[in-house]
């Protein structure tokens, strides 16, 4: 099982003081997750999120047509379900296997308003912040990326269209030429 | 200090927009009178799209008209921020440029922190440090959550009708990952 020095030794907490980290082992209830289990479900109630202090996993998104896709992994450090500390937490948007063995801390709201002044809470909101805005960026550059074929593929239909109305237009109800589409559904786990 | 009809009438709705309990209004207000006022006239530019970005603002009167220019160069409205709001939040948090250009609609008041003000205030353990970092980790997770919700529903509905999503659709969905809405 981890320990203090496990937590000290995360990147995220450089600069926390000791005092704080034991706090947070104290208050915090430590989980162990054996190697290829399910830590969370898509789709079920997020009620807590998780500090993964050792071990690795898997996040993947199902799709309606019920297949797996994979999205990322979760290395030591990072935090699992961020969604629960937020707002009602609604519903898990992704599932999360463990590779290996797991411990992790689980992190719920009331916990994290007992951490209310701490310069820990300032590393893992800090933390959050940073993951969620490359979450952001990387998802609004594909959607960008998106933005600009589409707008390219409309132009060029509409130049085909009007060239040879005779050849006939492309009708909107053809299927969508593999690409956009499923880019898309691959980002966002449709089908 | 930024000085507005209402303060306490800001920071309540400020709250119930990023869904945080109105118990934090105090701690809010202690947030907002540490911004510097910018007002605008109609037509001004608040931050252009590509410019480095080194300010945030909450928006506290009026709107912005939204735009982002497509790959001929031509601006696209995407749609519209109004009163009250956060503007350019991510920019402090990563260090990115400005992702679109806002545009007061009107007359429109903001208060403003430079990134020198917002480094020191989001790692400040107490209540104002706090507070900056609850609403833009909510603000956060509602866009991501929005557009995570809006590309899923563009999916299916386009899966549905056998073709891509339109230029317009995608759009639209752009704008839900920042946080605005189309003005109606």
């Amino acid at each position: 099982m981890p320990d203090l020095d496990s937590l000290l030794a995360l990147r995220q907490f450089s600069g926390v003081p000791r005092e704080e980290l034991a706090l947070l082992e104290a208050r915090g209830a430590w989980m162990r997750f054996p190697a290829h289990a399910v830590m969370m479900q898509q789709g079920e109630a997020a009620r807590s999120a998780y500090l993964v202090v050792q071990g690795r996993l898997g996040v993947s998104v199902e799709s309606a047509g019920g297949g797996l896709r994979e999205v990322g992994d979760v290395m030591p450090g990072d935090v699992v379900g961020e969604s629960a500390l937020f707002g009602t937490g609604g519903q898990r948007s992704a599932t999360v296997r463990t590779r290996s063995e797991v411990w992790a801390l689980e992190l719920t709201p009331a916990l994290m308003a007992d951490l209310r002044g701490t310069r820990l809470l300032v590393a893992i909101q800090r933390h959050l912040m940073e993951v969620m805005s490359r979450r952001l960026r990387s998802t609004d550059l594909a959607i960008r990326k998106a933005w600009q074929e589409q707008r390219q593929a409309e132009g060029a239909r509409k130049t085909a269209a009007s060239e040879a109305p005779t050849r006939g237009a492309r009708r909107a109800t053809e299927p969508e030429p593999d690409g956009l589409l499923s880019r898309l559904s691959r980002l966002f786990g449709g089908t | 200090m930024l000085e507005i009809l209402n303060p306490a009438a800001v920071s309540r709705a400020l709250l119930l927009a990023y869904d945080l309990p109105p118990t934090d209004e105090r701690d809010l207000t202690l947030l907002l009178n540490r911004c510097f006022v910018e007002d605008l006239a109609d037509g001004q530019v608040l931050c252009r799209e590509g410019e480095d970005g080194g300010c945030m603002w909450f928006l506290v009167e009026g709107e912005l008209r939204v735009t982002r220019r497509d790959f001929v160069g031509v601006d696209q409205e995407l749609g519209t921020l109004r009163a009250p709001t956060m503007v350019g939040h991510m920019s402090v948090v990563d260090g990115a440029r400005r992702s679109a250009t806002c545009t007061a609609l009107g007359r429109a008041r903001t208060g403003a922190l430079d990134q020198r003000t917002y480094d020191a205030i989001v790692a400040d353990p107490g209540s104002t440090g706090q507070m900056l970092r609850t609403l833009i980790l909510s603000s956060m997770v509602q866009q991501l959550g929005r557009s995570t919700a809006r590309v899923a529903e563009l999916v299916e509905a386009s899966a549905r009708a056998r073709r891509a999503p339109s230029h317009a659709e995608l759009g639209e969905v752009t704008g839900t990952l920042d946080g605005w809405t189309r003005r109606r």
